[in-house]
């Protein structure tokens, strides 16, 4: 998944709920753990996030903690939280761990909503081109959406551009790359490229379109499979 | 070796300041005011900025929203170092543009730390 999540651990049930009420406010997803484990398996799951980690629930093993979380995936900020009292040299330990900020627990919350929002600055241009590029699971087919260009796996795993895909060829195959293995109903299809547009609504349009796209996807047209009396789906393998 | 561009008014703390990151291992480009500090990065290539709150001419929130508007440096990690601490004046300089806020006095440690994980998650991002 390429959506971008807050987790918190920690261990103080009444501040967890001030933080996600500050942060639900916000409009953001939520996740609270009590439990380093339950935390790490969900983190190791995702592309994007921001773990807010209490230090109270790790104590001295949060160096290590911070880099099992950091090699976990790469597009996730480490925050450490902690009571005031935390000594400088645990916090620079912390940072040089690879935690990427600290802030104590009592902190204000617009401060604390403005600090989240300062990483989100940082992390959301790799979000946004996460979200851009979409390829199939087997890496068979790839689609640039902010370039509006689709490519095919050639001979020696070099890519060719798939061309002369027209726009609303090219938006039924990014709907079958966000999807892949599910079947997708030919209304379904239809909708979604007509979203806002007229468009032609013959019995058949969609299978027209998903003739020309899979002969424009040359060697790999197969991976859009036909599902009889439903729709088509795009093979996972 | 990663340039960071120190500006403030006060010389001492300047100098301060300097000294601890040269020490770190940083080149340092020095300057007195925000306008100055526009025109080192202009023409320098400069990777981190390290910019007090109050400075004549043109002060820190100002140097920050000019180099975010910039195509060019709009990616610059900043970190503010100041005396003021009141939670108003923090939420202001995040929501301008910085990415990291320390108060004066601070701990030479923490301050290269900080400027430590800004080089980080810069270099990152590329």
């Amino acid at each position: 998944m390429s959506q971008l999540t807050f987790w918190i651990l920690g261990s103080d049930p009444l501040r967890l709920r001030r933080w996600e009420t500050a942060l639900s406010r916000e409009g953001w997803h939520l996740s609270t753990q009590a439990r380093f484990d339950a935390l790490y398996a969900e983190v190791a799951r995702e592309r994007f996030g921001i773990i807010l980690l209490d230090w109270n629930v790790l104590k001295q093993k949060i160096p290590e903690g911070i880099r099992r979380l950091k090699s976990a995936s790469t597009g996730i900020s480490v925050i450490l939280t902690s009571d005031s009292d935390l000594t400088a040299d645990c916090v620079i330990e912390a940072l040089d761990s690879g935690c990427d900020d600290h802030f104590i627990h009592d902190i204000d919350d617009r401060l604390l909503a403005a600090k989240l929002k300062a990483h989100l600055r940082r992390i959301l241009p790799s979000l946004a081109s996460a979200l851009d590029v979409l390829k199939s699971p087997g890496g068979e087919i790839k689609l640039d959406r902010s370039r509006q260009e689709a490519w095919v796996k050639g001979t020696r795993t070099r890519w060719t551009p798939a061309t002369g895909l027209t726009p609303t060829e090219f938006h039924i195959l990014a709907l079958f790359l966000e999807q892949p293995g599910k079947v997708l109903e030919r209304a379904f299809i239809l909708d979604a490229v007509a979203k806002g547009k007229a468009v032609d609504i013959r019995p058949g349009t969609v299978d027209k379109h998903i003739e020309s796209l899979r002969r424009k996807l040359g060697r790999y047209a197969s991976m859009i499979r036909s599902v009889y009396g439903v729709g088509y789906a795009l093979r996972e393998n | 070796m990663a340039t960071i561009l120190v500006a403030d008014d006060d010389e001492m703390f300047r100098e301060l300041v300097t000294e601890i990151l040269t020490q770190g291992g940083y080149s340092v480009v020095r300057v007195k005011d925000g306008a100055e500090g526009w025109e080192a990065l202009q023409k320098k290539k400069i990777d981190l900025a390290v910019l007090d709150l109050n400075m004549p001419n043109m002060d820190g929130l100002e140097l920050t929203r000019k180099v975010r508007d910039d195509a060019k440096l709009r990616d610059l990690p900043i970190l503010m170092l100041t005396v003021r601490a009141l939670v108003e004046d923090q939420v202001t300089g995040y929501e301008r543009g910085a990415d990291d806020y320390l108060t004066k006095p601070f701990d030479s440690k923490m301050l290269l730390a900080r400027v430590k994980v800004l080089a980080r998650r810069s270099s990152l991002g590329k």
